[in-house]
């Protein structure tokens, strides 16, 4: 064997070539392997925008929350416009309000109706600007409506010229999504709205995640006696349905504002995190690791808060982020029956059981806060699933 | 066994507390069921006061109602007073109980079911389906699909819009009632038994050739429902004893549109019997899961606790 047979081989081609890796912190950890999971991020992205949305997002309208225009009463997103004369175009709303609008969908001012001929079916409406007189004869939407054949279905005269073909279906460009039965934008209302769902359903998350961790693993661990008496204060406390807590609140503290819901919320809310991360800890307690720490002399503490509580945190987060969806769901139940927060302020929950009510004739009016809501709910499950894997320290590697 | 006794005995004296404080919580809400918009001559009302007792002190009426709930009666209700509460609640059960019913049954088959897959096939298209779907029921509240089911009623002739007569009219209260709840067991079931198959005794149950099949469903499962089982107990109860916003909308005549109205109406003796009746199932059922819980993990000793 001749030494001339061999040659050096780079170290980058080595084999056995040592893996330098920099130690990660637990922390570091966690998000490198959330950011490969794309289901989170777009979860995670999702929750940022609907932040960014409720709390910047009024900056750019120019409405507040409780403007009001009642001229403009529940107008679509979608116009179907009619061209009455060279630069004269209307909007007939649902409720045969007839709107000026401009060419591109601006709305600029309600015409007043002057005269109603109900036998014949028409109405005569003027702009209070001009005093020019619009005629709309609407016999053939009855006929529509029982499902005749008509050749249209709105006729419009003005200055002598009638109007029957819909000149452009285009979208309302004053208010984008439209507005609500006392003339307010939805747009912007939807941004309030985003905005104070999140501060309730995040404060009482938060609060009930504290308070339900510490009870619940306190009573596991203890046992016994402890055990038995926190969990029949739990189980007092949770069977006594919410609907008497909340207004037992709201006439005791006689206020409707956020707090008093977020009260509620909490009031009943700890309790299902404090029964799940009891169970939990009554399966971790008696595992082998806890033993051992035992043994070796660490106090109860120690156990509790370095062993048995992050080995509960999988189903800790899980139940946080569903959390957050029931408590919108929850808000928005209590505003379903009317006892959400006080007009004009304005939750998701408040917006679309508002829209609820008025779903034949004006679906949009819940379809927007609905899809909000959605969006919400979508984004808190897909970043707490993608948190749920990653926070798991049994799946770290290497 | 005598652990089982003794847990019974703490569950009566829950109810019994918690009987105690709804009477008295009621009872320091202002305005009395006489009290209306329009007010009652004084007179009247002092003397309808009178007949149902409410003129006497709080804890004399309190120990009153007790002596008649120990014979079982709870009272007139102060609103139909040709009517017992409890002749109200066996009126509104039955319908409650129906659509609760096949939405518990709903939610544990498929959920459970939907949970497993999902774990099974974690990180795969499976698994992401089968999430989506759940997630998509925790992403609409009841009354929104109520709603939207109530439009698709209206304007299909074979589902009725309201009531529950014939059984296609279930499908509406039955799918808003449980798509919460079955989200929430898929992805409980789910998480928990993504934990259990990682645990070292899954693989040891697999090396030593036990079938998948046994090992999923003898090893695994049966750890893996704890967290589940936990959830389902009072899920059970809530379910059965009535949703308002279901009720509300699909013109069901069931507990919780009483409870509702018992509350708004300031009827003490309906609100009083409805919540004595919704704690004692609830208790019942937060009892049959604690003894579940040592069948289903015999590592949580009856004694240890």
């Amino acid at each position: 064997m001749n030494k001339d047979n061999f040659t050096f081989v780079d170290s980058s081609e080595k084999l056995d070539n040592e893996q330098i890796r920099p130690s990660l912190t637990y922390w570091q950890d966690v998000w490198r392997r959330l950011k490969k999971n794309k289901l989170a991020i777009m979860g995670l992205s999702g929750v940022v925008l609907i932040v960014l949305f409720a709390v910047f997002g009024p900056l750019f309208r120019p409405f507040s929350y409780s403007d009001q225009d009642l001229r403009f009463k529940n107008i679509p997103p979608k116009i179907d416009v009619y061209q009455l004369a060279e630069d004269r175009y209307v909007y007939l709303s649902q409720d045969y309000h007839l709107i000026a609008v401009t060419e591109n969908g601006e709305l600029i001012d309600k015409y007043e109706r002057i005269k109603t001929d109900a036998i014949n079916r028409v109405y005569t409406y003027a702009l209070e600007a001009d005093g020019q007189e619009v005629a709309l004869d609407f016999g053939n939407k009855v006929k529509a409506n029982k499902g005749e054949d008509v050749p249209y279905v709105f006729k419009f005269t003005f200055a002598g010229s009638e109007t029957t073909e819909i000149f452009d279906k285009m979208s309302n460009k004053t208010y984008v999504l439209g507005t609500d039965a006392l003339g307010r934008d939805l747009l912007t209302r939807v941004m309030f709205g985003a905005r104070i769902s999140l501060i309730v359903a995040g404060v009482a998350a938060v609060i009930n995640l504290f308070i339900g961790v510490i009870y619940g693993s306190v009573s596991g661990f203890f046992g016994g006696t402890v055990d038995l008496i926190m969990m029949r204060i739990v189980d007092i406390i949770n069977s006594i349905p919410l609907l008497l807590y909340v207004i037992l609140l709201l006439v005791v503290l006689d206020d409707r504002g956020l707090g008093t819901i977020i009260l509620a919320l909490i009031t009943v809310y700890w309790v299902g995190m404090a029964r799940l991360v009891r169970g939990q800890t009554l399966g971790i307690k008696n595992q082998e690791y806890v033993l051992a720490a035992r043994t070796i002399g660490v106090s109860n503490i120690n156990i509790i808060t370095r062993h048995i509580i992050p080995n509960a945190l999988g189903p800790i987060i899980v139940s946080l982020t569903m959390m957050i969806p029931s408590a919108v769901f929850t808000e928005a139940f209590l505003s379903f029956i009317g006892l959400g927060v006080s007009a004009p302020q304005a939750s998701l929950g408040t917006l679309a059981s508002d829209g609820a009510q008025l779903i034949r004739v004006f679906p949009y009016q819940l379809i927007w806060p609905a899809l909000t809501i959605a969006w919400m709910m979508l984004s808190f499950n897909f970043l707490g699933d993608g948190l749920r894997d990653a926070l798991d320290p049994r799946l770290r590697k290497g | 066994m005598v652990y089982y006794i003794k847990k019974l005995a703490a569950s009566l004296v829950t109810l019994l507390i918690i009987i105690t404080i709804v009477f008295f919580m009621l009872r320091a809400i202002p305005g009395g069921p006489f009290s209306r918009e329009k007010p009652l001559p004084e007179a009247t009302r002092e003397r309808l006061e009178a007949a149902y007792g409410l003129d006497k002190s709080n804890f004399e009426q309190y120990v009153v109602y007790m002596q008649n709930l120990a014979k079982g009666d709870l009272g007139p209700s102060f609103k139909n007073p040709a009517y017992k509460v409890q002749d109200l609640i066996k009126l509104g059960m039955p319908q409650t109980a129906k659509v609760g019913g096949i939405a518990v049954v709903f939610i544990i088959s498929f959920g459970i079911v939907l949970g497993v897959i999902s774990a099974l096939k974690s990180n795969t298209g499976v698994d992401y389906l089968v999430m989506v779907i759940a997630t998509l029921g925790v992403t609409v509240p009841s009354f929104v699909v109520g709603s939207l089911f109530i439009l698709l009623a209206q304007n299909v002739d074979f589902i009725p819009v309201g009531g529950i007569e014939s059984p296609i009219a279930f499908v509406g209260p039955v799918v808003a009632l449980s798509g919460y709840s079955l989200a929430f067991v898929s992805r409980l079931t789910r998480s928990s038994m993504l934990e259990v198959l990682r645990q070292d005794y899954i693989r040891t149950a697999r090396a030593n050739g036990i079938s998948e099949f046994k090992v999923i469903f003898k090893h695994a499962l049966k750890n893996g429902l704890i967290p589940v089982v936990t959830y389902i107990g009072p899920m059970i109860a809530a379910l059965l004893t009535g949703s308002f916003v279901v009720e509300r909308i699909f013109v069901i005549n069931g507990i919780g549109e009483y409870f509702t109205a018992s509350v708004q109406n300031r009827d003490y003796t309906l609100t009083i019997g409805i919540t004595i009746f919704y704690a004692s199932f609830y208790i019942f059922m937060v009892f049959i899961v604690d003894i579940l819980y040592s069948f289903i993990d015999p590592r949580i000793k009856v004694g240890d606790r």
